[in-house]
């Protein structure tokens, strides 16, 4: 404001310039507000949906670690039907698997894990659901399956996990000579995560017959 | 293009805008963090501070508080802190994207089934938690999220991680291997049994003295005269007198100022309902002031567990101790003064003054033992140097060490044999060893200066005698050199004897009957586990690492075990585990251990693949950095 203005030009300086500018200012509030309160409830509704989610999940896991397997299906069904696109719904799927592995169900674990890997995204799941997926189909004698469904599946940190269930299907095939090859892979590959168990792996190379590279007969120790 | 925007933003429009932009501030301010104090990583753009890395490692360094750590290993456990910072950093990172959340309900009925809040029939007690969170600094907030947090992270992890399974394929595979079994005979050619009957010819022994001519060495050594002063010798001969210990306290008593303290007790009422508490407060206020007994209502009515059985009674306490409006009251009454009822965070307060300790400085009598150690010490300090002062001065004149003896006062003492390893009377002092094995030194009988072994031992020596490194007489070392020629001779015929054995059975012999021939003794005959307590694990390993023998043939394998012995053994079958032999609840167990490994596996695969995928940025500078807090 200018300061050889009398006080009451002031006034009227300010009146006027509010008469010009106030339905403006009124206006860009209202829209602020009206935005900040949509935003919120969007958010609010996102977190009251996460929490939902949250919650059969929890309900099913209870039930998951009780074995109780209606109360877990029930949870599931409202988890993938009610937030089918949470995460909570594709981890659900992992844990509907381990429920029905432990009833003697492979069938229906194995299309849990179906299901899973047929979802977009979640690809950091779908490694993890391949490897479980790839047990399944040795326990139900389908180990060609296995060596098909590994073609191709080239993720660094799992490659010495793929490896080792690739050797175990070659074993199934009875291929002692791949088996081998594939263990020895496994052991090579050494993501700095400790993924595999190494020794384990190794007694499945020792345990296969003639065909193992031969075996360091001669040991020295030192004293 | 800007100048557009700028024509364009003027005006009604460009105020209405300003307004619109200024709603977010006016309700949740600024919030940015200006102070950079440079950054350890980058995790996705998103910073990981070095002071977040510097408390970590603080943190993580106290376990090994008790160890000496060198410099390269605290580095590696800061980069193992750093690392493990980044996939917390990460973890969260994909639990949020991923919309993990626990409902605020689910958190709070978790915390109210926490042990530490429980009162004693069990149920959740709103005083003991809002009692713990003050004592471990945490607001409600602060503590609520925290657990939501951690309850979201322990829901992802156990996604992964207690989803996991094992088929009965894998886990008959595992067991099959685990509890395999392997027919073995092994024998073993013992290295003190055919040392014994081995020989050494004088000859042999000469020739192995004379083709040897670095060993049989005994070490340079010197003879040393030398005086000394101790500064634990000068400590028995100081002695303090009491005046001068009084004027020592009259110099120091500023040292011994204490605070003002105050004794006094308390009631505490608490009650959710605020009127209720302070009615109940000044009920009680009232009742003492009309003669009833504090102690005792202390007793019944006060709700603070760790004064009310003492009468209310806090104790003595400073005014640094005694915060909020009870310290104020405290500090601001007269003694025997009752007052109340003052508010507080816990809740309405009726205080007693009990009684006033004046601050001001400590009495002799209570300092005097600290005194004495002090002055005695500087006395000892003092004494010592001067004796050094006059060692050095006599040193000045003496021409050898019977003249220095005279002249300081110190007895001559004697050494002999001490080597460039050290030796009496110095141990491995590694300033004497330097001192006597100067190479001028060595080569003179000179007094040396005085040297200063530590803070309260110097020397001067001259040396008496030096003993050049010599090579032991062979009639000193022949009984060495006998044991170790038989132990040599040993050795070459137990490998020739185990070839000549795995030689023979390979072209048909019988094992056991050519391995008795050849003066083997049979460890083991039958099947072995993995986990057998005989043979010793390195043969174990090595027959469990021999390649498996074709129906009705063996392999044959030979190993070097412990103390020079060898063992050949022949491996015959192979019979997998059988899980039927081992009792249900350990095969259950084991299952479960299974389970847990493959879920443990699955969750560092997981994070694995994260951090594979993240961009992470590490900063050099946060380990070049020299640790000033070490």
């Amino acid at each position: 404001m200018d300061d050889l203005l009398s006080e009451k030009e002031q006034i009227e300086a300010i009146r006027s310039w509010w008469q010009d500018n106030g339905k403006m200012i009124v206006a860009g509030l209202i829209l602020g507000i009206g935005a900040l309160v949509v935003w919120n409830q969007w958010k609010q509704g996102k977190i009251d949906a996460a929490e939902g989610a949250s919650a059969a999940f929890q309900t099913m896991g209870e039930a998951v670690d009780a074995g109780r397997l209606d109360a877990a299906e029930a949870a599931a069904a409202e988890l993938y039907d009610k937030y089918g696109s949470s995460s909570y719904a594709v981890q659900g799927r992992l844990a509907m698997a381990r429920l029905y592995m432990a009833q003697g169900r492979d069938a229906d674990a194995e299309n849990s894990l179906r299901d899973l890997l047929a979802l977009d995204g979640y690809d950091e799941l779908k490694d993890i659901a391949r490897l479980r997926l790839g047990k399944i189909l040795l326990y139900q004698g389908k180990p060609q399956e296995v060596i098909d469904m590994l073609l191709g599946q080239a993720n660094a940190v799992y490659a010495s996990r793929y490896a080792e269930l690739r050797g175990d299907a070659y074993v199934a095939l009875d291929s002692p000579t791949q088996a081998a090859d594939s263990y020895q892979l496994a052991l090579q590959e050494s993501p700095e995560a400790q993924t595999i168990d190494r020794v384990l792996v190794q007694m499945k190379i020792n345990d296969l017959a003639q065909a193992s590279p031969p075996a360091p007969v001669e040991t020295e120790v030192t004293e | 293009m800007l100048q557009t925007i700028r024509d364009r933003f003027t005006g009604k429009f460009a105020i209405g805008m300003l307004a619109l932009i200024g709603v977010p501030f006016a309700f949740f301010g600024i919030n940015y963090n200006f102070i950079d104090s440079g950054y350890a990583a980058k995790v996705n753009d998103m910073e990981i501070s070095r002071g977040e890395l510097d408390q970590a490692f603080r943190e993580e360094m106290q376990q090994y508080a008790q160890y000496e750590l060198p410099a390269e290993y605290r580095q590696i456990i800061k980069k193992n802190t750093l690392e493990g910072l980044i996939q917390r950093r990460l973890f969260d990172e994909y639990m949020i994207k991923s919309g993990y959340r626990v409902g605020s309900d689910v958190v709070t009925s978790a915390i109210q089934r926490v042990p530490e809040f429980l009162d004693e029939n069990g149920k959740f007690s709103r005083p003991k938690y809002d009692e713990w969170l003050q004592i471990n600094g945490f607001t409600h907030k602060q503590f609520e999220s925290s657990q939501q947090r951690s309850m979201e992270r322990s829901q992802l992890q156990g996604a992964i991680g207690a989803t996991a399974f094992v088929t009965p394929t894998e886990y008959r595979q595992y067991l099959s291997l685990v509890l395999e079994q392997r027919q073995v005979v092994a024998v073993k050619f013992e290295m003190a049994k055919l040392a014994e009957a081995s020989t050494a010819s004088p000859e042999e022994i000469e020739a192995w003295y004379n083709d040897r001519p670095d060993e049989f060495l005994s070490p340079e050594s010197v003879d040393l005269q030398y005086v000394e002063v101790r500064q634990d010798a000068t400590a028995q001969s100081v002695n303090l007198s009491d005046e001068e210990i009084a004027d020592y306290y009259k110099s120091a008593s500023a040292r011994y100022l204490q605070d003002e303290q105050r004794r006094a007790s308390h009631i505490l009422i608490v009650n959710e309902d605020d009127a209720a508490a302070k009615a109940q407060a000044e009920d009680l206020l009232a009742r003492i002031n009309a003669g009833e007994s504090f102690e005792t209502l202390a007793k019944e009515y006060s709700a603070d567990g760790g004064s009310a059985p003492q009468g209310g009674d806090l104790g003595f306490s400073t005014r640094s101790q005694q915060v909020g409006s009870l310290g104020g009251a405290i500090f601001s009454m007269t003694e025997g003064e009752v007052r109340g009822p003052i508010k507080s965070d816990f809740g309405y307060h009726i205080v007693r003054l009990d009684e006033i300790k004046a601050g001001g400085p400590l009495p002799l009598e209570q300092v005097r033992p600290e005194l004495v150690r002090e002055l005695s010490e500087q006395r000892v300090a003092d004494l010592y140097r001067a004796q050094i002062k006059k060692l050095s001065d006599s040193l000045f004149d003496a021409k050898d060490i019977a003249q220095l003896s005279a002249a300081s006062g110190l007895p001559i003492e004697e050494a002999k044999g001490y080597t460039r390893n050290g030796g009496e009377p110095f141990g491995t002092n590694q300033a004497a060893i330097d001192a006597v094995f100067d190479p001028i030194q060595l080569n003179s009988d000179q007094l040396s200066e005085v040297i200063e072994l530590d803070a309260s031992r110097s020397v001067v020596f001259h040396i008496s005698k030096h003993n050049p490194a010599s090579r032991q007489a062979l009639a000193d070392v022949s009984d060495m050199i006998a044991a170790a020629i038989k132990q040599d001779k040993a050795g070459m015929a137990i490998k020739a004897k185990a070839d000549a054995l795995a030689v023979a059975v390979r072209g048909g012999a019988d094992f056991a009957t050519a391995a008795k021939e050849a003066g083997a003794t049979e460890v083991v005959n039958g099947f072995v586990p993995r986990t057998a307590e005989s043979p010793s694990e390195v043969v174990l390993n090595s027959i469990f690492a021999t390649a498996k023998p074709a129906q009705g043939s063996a392999t044959i394998g030979r190993v070097a075990d412990q103390n020079g012995d060898y063992v050949v053994f022949s491996l015959t079958a192979v019979a997998p585990g059988r899980p039927e032999a081992v009792a249900q609840e350990e095969l259950d167990a084991a299952k479960k251990r299974l389970a847990a490994q493959n879920g443990s596996a699955d969750f560092n695969s997981f994070i694995a693949d994260l951090r594979s995928k993240a961009k992470v940025d590490i900063s050099d500078d946060a380990f070049a950095e020299q640790d000033f807090f070490q």
